[in-house]
């Protein structure tokens, strides 16, 4: 079942290490499996809020995008997912922001959550063919830095 | 004192489901493809509106001259501003098209100077793909404003008064006298005017005149 997670709870979420990362520091090899529980993302909010995982989101001329960077909350690979959640679409030159639950709100005070999938390039077997990382993914909200000059 | 900490990251409400992924992935797809969405519509766009102008325009240049040739001098150059005003406007609402399907300004980049000022090349493509759009929406404004005005001038043809007739004055010299006035019909071998002020026209023999000068008005 694809939301099985199994974030190591026998510890609390905002002191564990990421789950593959064993007391060595090298990441473990865990096997491909699709995971989108909650606790993941609970798990991905506490490791930003310790300064492990890293993500920014940004926008420049109305164009947002962002970068969420670090260990990946379920096997400790490096992952570096970045994101364009603007599109131009249609004629009216409409811009749209997506890819999260907010799409198409313009309120840059809210966080914008961003949806990221383990991309790492660790090996995870049982990995389908083409496909990238342990399978885990999660939602992160992150603050909307503006960057225009 | 101010907080000038940062906002930080917060945990999100709401769990993560297949369908958000799906829909994550699919809007990737709208962004990898907004230039050539973009690209497309400015094609399909400009296309139309030369059209439209061409089938406008046509009719301006061919009936211009005959649909004029009446019309007294203010209001030819009523026409003739809102012709040439919607040509212009015209040229440069396509030339908008134009530019946002084959862009305008070729410069050079470097990937590293596109991910310094852009962070990914797919917000960079989205960055030209929304300029080419406000080029477009432009474009599609001006030319739409262009249509106006060569409807205008079109209707402002079709409906100016015509221009008043000449007075058709003339001033008859004969002897040593001279008479300024319209012609009247008269007898035969009298020239009959009908003189401004003067309810009794002025009868000068033919035999007597020495000149004739057309006047657009009487001194």
């Amino acid at each position: 079942m694809a939301d099985d997670a199994r974030p190591g709870s026998s510890q609390p979420a905002d002191s564990q290490p990421a789950d593959g990362q064993p007391a060595d520091g090298q990441p473990a090899e865990e096997p491909f499996q699709e995971l989108l529980g909650y606790e993941w993302t609970e798990k991905a909010y506490h490791m930003l809020m310790r300064g492990e995982l890293n993500g920014e989101v940004i926008s420049r001329e109305k164009i947002i995008r962002s970068r969420v960077w670090g260990p990946c909350p379920r096997c400790g690979h490096d992952l570096d997912d970045r994101q364009t959640h603007t599109a131009v679409i249609g004629i009216m030159g409409a811009e749209t922001r997506g890819g999260t639950t907010r799409g198409g709100v313009d309120d840059e005070e809210a966080p914008f959550e961003v949806d990221v999938s383990c991309g790492c390039d660790g090996p995870h077997s049982g990995a389908p063919e083409g496909k990238t990382g342990c399978g885990v993914s999660f939602r992160v909200a992150l603050p909307l830095h503006p960057a225009d000059g | 004192m101010t907080d000038t900490t940062p906002p930080r990251a917060s945990l999100p409400a709401r769990p993560l489901s297949k369908v958000d992924l799906a829909e994550r992935d699919r809007f990737a797809k709208l962004t990898a493809a907004s230039a050539d969405s973009v690209r497309g519509s400015a094609q399909a766009w400009r296309t139309g509106l030369a059209a439209f102008i061409t089938l406008v325009t046509t009719g301006v240049v061919i009936k211009g001259r005959d649909t004029t040739t009446g019309l007294s001098a203010g209001w030819r150059a009523t026409i003739t501003i809102l012709v040439a005003g919607g040509l212009l406007l015209a040229v440069a609402g396509l030339w908008q098209a134009l530019a946002a399907e084959v862009g305008t300004d070729p410069k050079k980049q470097t990937l590293q100077g596109i991910r310094r000022d852009h962070g990914t090349l797919a917000a960079y493509e989205v960055y030209l793909a929304a300029q080419a759009a406000r080029r477009l929406q432009w474009g599609r404004r001006t030319v739409a404003a262009a249509v106006v005005l060569l409807l205008a001038g079109i209707a402002v043809a079709w409906w100016a008064p015509d221009a008043a007739p000449p007075a058709g004055y003339v001033i008859v010299f004969h002897g040593h006298a001279s008479s300024c006035g319209t012609l009247q019909p008269g007898r035969p071998g009298q020239l009959s005017l009908s003189v401004p002020g003067s309810h009794t026209p002025v009868i000068i023999p033919f035999s007597q005149v020495t000149q004739l000068l057309p006047a657009t008005a009487c001194p």
